[in-house]
């Protein structure tokens, strides 16, 4: 299974909360530990985004005293690290130690959601855009300011979206991130400058949905690595500045028997629209998991912040793109860049399968702008908490991802939402935190 | 609850130390004396933290108390205390602005905030114990041991508790009438517990929800 030349294997897999963890280990190692993969401590998916266990609830798939799991590596996903040649790099998703895929493993609960969809006859398309922010400070600098008082590659003044005659300045860091793509065998579309200071858009190429998010995690390293080559950092954080905030729109299309089901006929369009409007509020909590991801949750600034849809409209949570053919789609709108990919794309799987199995029939569609709306008209939740509230209480959902993702999941953001508000500001503060970006600007 | 006692609420999806506030004094409301004089107080009272932004206004209206996050425009009295310490030996005295102008007001949200004193933390355990009867995430039983004087406190059916925790007096109190989270108490080492860590993470979520005056059936 490992390639000639292979030195080290790097196995990866991502917590809820999104960083990759995992090992590397000596080729030898790598392949006597397969197929069930590495061990890792069970504490890896119950620690929060500063290491501290999460208490106050206990999920069935936890070993009682800080036991074992597996991180199981995905053979499929095997590529050589852009930056080291000799480290074999593998996905895997997180079992116990009978195999069985964790309810909490991110890469689990989408390949579970795949397979319901398969089931049903379809199959799915799935194109992430990823949204970031460039700071002219490299990460340990930026590290040693606390994430604070840093610089928007660019300067800090407004600029245009799409603006390109500043390429000079990023083409660097945007060049070694192609670099690094096409080594990953990740196929890219397109990169533009977004509207904020120091804010960009890599769009990367449609895959089925295990297979997109897989990519998207990748792009971020690659990002990472890019940045930190030019002595720069890079922020997946939903908010880091004032200005707009980052998102992950998610671009998916349905297919049976290889024909596409959203072009013009039929019901599983509305369908799929319907069911997710209808789990919106409770996707919201998966799509946007921080703090800082409700900073993005407000008018005006990008986000959608009602449960709508309408065709290529770009304030709705759920865009619906008609195109001849297999280019028709649905931009799901609603994930902040913070987000995990796996989770982002599991919901909305969720989501519309809901629609699907029980035909659910979608609103009106909005052709309005559905932002600085007068009360009473419906909202998404506004805080994290609210969202997990709505999430715990939504049994399409529940039935979807499964009661132990779900419970692990609301507990763990009441647990965020907990430590915000221990550590962190009491009551919110209408800017960034300090707390949020130590928490989260270099871990999302 | 005695049945003229105030009514308290609090703003929804308010941050913890707004729960927290009015978890306590809705709990206070038990005490017929003090929902007595409760009940006859009116205007708003501002606790604000002297070491972080935190801060809450409670509403005393004659019948009904209101707990809202900030220190409301019109606060009479405001009070300032270093709330990471607060109850604990040592900890700064808090600082009370407009008392001389509000006297009722301020002595009368004093009694009904100043909680049990650290020897009644038997009592506090009892409290907790009811009020997660209906809660699956209860222990079976519960051994407290008070580290400064040796007393033991035990709740739950006959047999071994299945979990125990020890501390000081004023920190048994604190965990047990919701004043400090149990969780941060135990990584801070505050309190100390024995049992295993299952029906312990899931004791503090019990501990918790009591903390922010959720249902006490999870």
């Amino acid at each position: 299974m490992v390639p000639d030349g292979t030195t080290m294997v790097r196995i990866d897999g991502t917590t809820l909360d999104g960083p990759t963890v995992g090992k590397f280990l000596s080729p030898t190692r790598f392949e006597a530990c397969l197929p069930e993969g590495v061990c890792l401590a069970d504490f890896a998916l119950a620690a929060d985004l500063a290491g501290t266990p999460q208490l106050g609830w206990w999920g069935d798939w936890r070993q009682p005293a800080l036991g074992d799991m597996y991180l199981r590596p995905d053979p499929s996903t095997g590529v050589a690290d852009p930056d080291a040649s000799h480290i074999t790099c593998y996905l895997g998703s997180f079992t116990a130690l009978d195999g069985t895929p964790l309810p909490v493993c991110p890469r689990s609960v989408l390949h579970a959601q795949i397979e319901r969809l398969a089931r049903l006859g379809y199959q799915a398309r799935a194109a992430f855009e990823l949204e970031f922010f460039l700071v002219d400070e490299s990460i340990g600098r930026a590290r040693q300011q606390g994430f604070t008082g840093l610089t928007p590659l660019g300067g800090p003044g407004h600029k245009l979206p799409y603006v390109t005659q500043r390429g000079p300045e990023f083409l660097p860091i945007l060049r070694s991130t192609a670099w690094r793509l096409e080594r990953l065998g990740i196929p890219w579309e397109a990169f533009n400058e977004e509207a904020a200071p120091g804010q960009f858009e890599l769009n990367l190429a449609p895959a089925d949905p295990l297979t997109a998010a897989d990519w998207t995690v990748r792009a971020k390293g690659a990002l990472r690595a890019a940045a930190y080559e030019h002595g720069r950092a890079v922020t997946f954080m939903a908010r880091p500045f004032p200005s707009y905030g980052s998102g992950l729109h998610l671009h998916l299309s349905l297919w049976r028997d290889g024909s596409p089901c959203f072009d013009a006929g039929g019901d599983a369009l509305g369908h799929w629209v319907g069911g997710s409007l209808a789990t919106a509020a409770g996707a919201l909590s998966v799509c946007a998991p921080t703090i800082n991801s409700f900073r993005r949750q407000v008018d005006f600034a990008a986000a959608p912040t009602t449960p709508t849809w309408g065709e290529d409209n770009r304030g709705v949570a759920v865009r619906t793109i008609s195109r001849p053919g297999g280019s028709a789609r649905v931009e799901h709108r609603m994930a902040a860049a913070d987000a995990n990919p796996y989770l982002v794309a599991a919901v909305v799987l969720a989501g519309g399968l809901a629609g699907l199995e029980q035909r659910i029939d979608p609103p009106a569609p909005s052709t309005n702008l559905p932002w600085g709306l007068p009360d009473g008209h419906d909202r998404l939740p506004a805080s994290i908490t609210a969202a997990a509230e709505a999430l715990a209480a939504d049994e399409r959902l529940r039935k979807g991802l499964g009661d132990g993702f779900v419970d692990h999941w609301v507990e763990s953001r009441r647990w965020e939402w907990l430590m915000y508000h221990s550590e962190g500001d009491d009551p919110d503060p209408a800017e960034v935190t300090d707390w949020e970006r130590r928490r989260y600007f270099e871990w999302v | 609850m005695h049945s003229d006692a105030p009514q308290v609420t609090w703003e929804h999806d308010g941050p913890p130390i707004v729960r927290m506030l009015g978890a306590s004094l809705r709990r206070t409301m038990a005490d017929p004396r003090v929902a007595g004089r409760m009940g006859r107080l009116r205007g708003r009272v501002a606790l604000r933290s002297t070491v972080g932004p935190q801060a809450a206004t409670i509403e005393v209206e004659r019948g009904s108390i209101h707990v809202t996050g900030g220190v409301a425009a019109g606060a009479g009295v405001v009070v300032a205390a270093d709330l990471d310490t607060m109850g604990r030996p040592g900890a700064a005295k808090p600082e009370v602005r407009g008392a001389l102008r509000h006297p009722r007001l301020a002595l009368g949200m004093s009694r009904a905030l100043a909680g049990p004193r650290p020897g009644e933390w038997p009592a506090a355990v009892d409290a907790l114990w009811d009020w997660s009867r209906l809660d699956a995430a209860r222990p079976q039983g519960l051994r407290v041991v008070c580290t400064d004087d040796g007393r033991e406190h035990v709740v739950g059916p006959p047999g071994a508790p299945q979990l125990e925790v020890h501390g000081p007096a004023w920190a048994l109190l604190a965990v047990f009438t919701g004043a400090d989270h149990l969780g941060a108490a135990l990584i801070e080492g505050r309190v100390q517990a024995v049992g295993d860590l299952p029906a312990l993470s899931r004791f503090v979520g019990v501990a918790t929800r009591f903390m922010l005056g959720e249902d006490g059936a999870a």
